[in-house]
């Protein structure tokens, strides 16, 4: 089981990433619409797992992860973009990211790499 | 745009994502028409607007033209809700959409040509009647047929100042 916090500017994509787990242990704690957002809620609420959006007003997802590095914060993150290009992928990997999910996405990959990251 | 290549790469990766994309949101087939290029400065669209500004070695935007109809059997075949109405969950579901193709299309032409285009986030209209007007820009339009209306794409592209 799995406290998830969801950073990603659309308010549609909170709703997807709930019904993706609506009949899952995993339990979907917050809603952050940026990277600034993001980070506050990181520390009021103490997520296991961040999934991180790219594309975001005030805060990338690209200057969150930066962020989270300079501030020492660990946190489980999958990458939930529409946007993976290769240049972007391997700056993400320079922070340690390993797991990916291209947006649209489909409910049982979100299960499945929750369940993945989890052994990591 | 100087590179044919790049450009024709481009447009053919919009209409391919495109189909791709409205597929795994609804599970239904479109039929895109042919690519018209734009003499006029103005776009007119009734429904919902979507803009999805980039930039990079290409600048420009994306303008998703939506019917009323379509975005609320898009929103409903995904949501499995019956909404009748255009809601700010309609519209934000339109803006991801955008999003998607435009982000999903630009990571192809991204790999190809080293292009480094960054998408902005959407924004997202609706109205019965709104005019958007572009700056002097290389402007196409494709019409894509889907079972409950239409939806158009329509691109502006800038060239890089060299
Ligand atoms: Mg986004």
């Amino acid at each position: 089981m799995a406290r998830i916090l969801v950073i990603d500017d659309s308010p549609f994509i909170f709703k997807m990433v709930n019904r993706a787990l609506a009949n899952t242990s995993h339990e979907v704690v917050g809603h952050a619409r940026n990277g600034e957002e993001g980070l506050r809620m990181i520390r009021e609420l103490n997520p296991d797992i961040i999934t991180l959006d790219i594309t975001m007003p005030v805060m990338d997802g690209i200057q969150t992860l930066k962020s989270l590095s300079e501030n020492g914060i660990d946190v489980k993150i999958i990458m939930m973009s529409a946007m993976g290009d290769d240049d972007l992928i391997n700056e993400a990997k320079k922070f340690g990211v390993k797991r990916f999910i291209s947006k649209p996405f489909k409910p049982d990959i979100l299960v499945e790499t929750i369940d993945n990251i989890l052994k990591d | 745009m100087n590179d044919q290549r790049m450009f024709k790469k481009v447009m053919t990766t919009f209409v391919q994502t495109f189909v791709d994309v409205y597929k795994q949101f609804t599970d239904e087939d479109l039929q895109p028409g042919g690519l018209e290029k734009l003499e006029e400065n103005s776009i007119s669209i009734a429904g919902i607007a979507v803009i999805v500004p980039f930039t990079g070695k290409l600048s420009g935007r994306v303008l998703l033209g939506i019917d009323k109809d379509v975005a609320l059997s898009i929103y409903n075949s995904i949501t499995g809700e019956s909404v009748e109405d255009i809601c700010d969950d309609v519209l934000f579901s339109m803006g991801e959409f955008g999003n998607m193709v435009t982000g999903n299309a630009v990571t192809v032409v991204n790999n190809e040509f080293k292009s480094g285009i960054r998408l902005a986030p959407p924004s997202v209209f609706s109205g019965d009647e709104m005019n958007f007007v572009n700056f002097k820009v290389n402007i196409y339009n494709i019409v894509f047929k889907t079972p409950h209306g239409v939806i158009r794409l329509n691109t502006a592209f800038k060239e890089e100042a060299e």
